[in-house]
């Protein structure tokens, strides 16, 4: 069989590639879900502990 | 603001400042919650940690509790707490986890096709938990697509 590259695989299905996800990326996103979080979700638990411990600076 | 406890499911996790009463309390509380809802706490299963805490201080305060004593990282919820995200040791279950699954699956019988689709839905799914809670070093990362690749794609 033929080997392409990494990249390419990770490349998106509707242009003829494979679609499998990118680790990293994936990583990145999942991280970033709790920036999103501190800035939605201000009366959860976690946020608050944060706040409690680190103070809360510029919103 | 002042976390006492953290309950999920059947983990409990109570946390307090290191004193000889807050243990001795402790103990009584559980002992008088055993006795009020006749559940019991299993004190062999239970852990009592200590943060920046000597060890022999520990120990007894362990033997009084009649709990084994634990060591940081301890696992909570399925997550390793008090670890070092950038060690590899610390990656090592995850890694772990993925390739026991690999093993168990014989793709010797299936299209290119179907292993691409078990490698989309299956496989990039196992890491997700850990994913979402620490980044992981590069060298994680390229070894799992390492994984995916090899054994997924090109396993022929």
């Amino acid at each position: 069989m033929a080997w392409i590259n990494w990249n390419s695989i990770c490349l998106p299905k509707e242009e003829g590639w494979l679609g499998v996800r990118r680790v990293r990326a994936f990583n990145l996103s999942l991280l970033g879900k709790w920036c999103w979080r501190m800035l939605v979700d201000k009366e959860g638990l976690w946020y608050r502990v944060l706040k409690a411990r680190y103070g809360e600076v510029g919103g | 603001m002042n976390v006492t406890h953290l309950q999920f499911a059947d983990d409990t996790l109570i946390i307090g400042e290191k004193s000889w009463m807050n243990v001795c309390s402790m103990r009584t509380v559980l002992l008088l919650f055993e006795e009020v809802s006749g559940l019991k706490v299993n004190f062999h299963k239970s852990m009592l940690t200590g943060v920046n805490i000597s060890d022999s201080w520990l120990v007894t305060a362990a033997s009084v509790m009649n709990c084994r004593r634990g060591a940081l990282p301890f696992v909570y919820l399925g997550l390793p707490i008090g670890g070092d995200s950038r060690k590899l040791s610390f990656w090592k279950p995850v890694v772990g986890c993925i390739v026991a699954r690999l093993s168990s699956w014989n793709n010797r019988y299936l299209s290119f096709g179907g292993r691409l689709v078990l490698l989309k839905s299956g496989m990039s799914s196992l890491p997700v938990y850990f994913l979402s809670f620490f980044k992981a070093p590069a060298g994680i990362i390229s070894s799992i697509e390492l994984i995916f690749l090899k054994k997924k794609l090109g396993g022929w």
